[in-house]
């Protein structure tokens, strides 16, 4: 059977992988990308523990991000409010990336990848305390 | 209203973007603001780009962020604020933002009309 909860875990802990990679070689734009879909890829785990599942077949980005922040931070209390700022700031920096032609700063990238890799362990740890 | 896509969403949170656009012209009284559907359209999704003179748009991030995050929990609509500089605004925009230009175009057209009638009378 289909492991879904686990193959967005392993995709969340390769997109920081990927992440702290690009950083590591000052590929900046790329490394704001992958730390952003690392809180993304994450966030569908964290979903998928509580029950929820998107209307159709995919996880589109508004909707994990209201989910995300609306179910699980405010009305279950799941997470710190923290990791709504986190998901919703790594998406501006990934957009930012990905559109617009100024690059990402050394500055900005290493915030975006140290919060994605909080972001994965309170998933993580939250799951283990279940 | 023209019944568009964007024109729809817009209409969906329009109290709220008169609200984040208020709270951002009174902190930054020159900010052009722009809202469109992004790269990315959904259907529950807007993206705000805030042109500014800001070196470092971080404030004009953390001025929004929790209403950003606010219309998300209550209306599951996810508004994106970019902060851009002044230089990245489209040309149009840019030529109405800098009210010398537009003006030195104005008088030049003014002062063309009287000439290019006298050509017409004399052809």
């Amino acid at each position: 059977m289909r492991d879904e909860r686990g193959d967005f875990l392993a995709k969340a802990r390769e997109a920081l992988a990927g992440a702290e990679s690009e950083f590591a070689n000052r590929r900046y734009n790329n490394a704001a990308n992958r730390a952003y879909y690392a809180c993304f890829f994450a966030a569908i785990v964290a979903l998928l523990d509580a029950g929820i599942r998107p209307h159709g077949d995919r996880w589109a980005h508004d909707f994990v991000a209201a989910q995300f922040a609306g179910v699980l931070i405010r009305r279950r209390k799941l997470y710190p409010t923290e990791l709504h700022d986190i998901l919703y700031d790594n998406m501006r920096a990934r957009h930012a990336a990905d559109y617009q032609s100024a690059s990402l700063t050394e500055k900005e990238t290493k915030r975006a990848i140290q919060c994605a890799t909080r972001f994965i362990a309170a998933i993580e740890m939250q799951a283990r305390g279940k | 209203m023209s019944d568009t896509p964007l024109a729809r969403k817009k209409a969906i949170i329009h109290k709220e973007l008169g609200q984040i656009r208020q709270l951002i012209k009174k902190q930054y009284p020159d900010a052009v603001i722009r809202v469109d559907e992004g790269p990315e359209a959904s259907a529950r999704s807007l993206w705000m780009d805030v042109f500014t003179d800001l070196v470092n748009g971080e404030d004009l991030h953390n001025l929004v962020r929790e209403r950003g995050i606010e219309l998300l929990v209550e209306k599951q609509f996810l508004l994106t604020v970019h902060a851009l500089p002044l230089a990245y605004l489209p040309a149009p925009r840019a030529r109405r933002a800098n009210g010398t230009r537009v003006t030195r175009e104005r008088r030049a057209t003014y002062r063309a009309k009287p000439a290019r009638r006298k050509e017409a009378a004399s052809s």
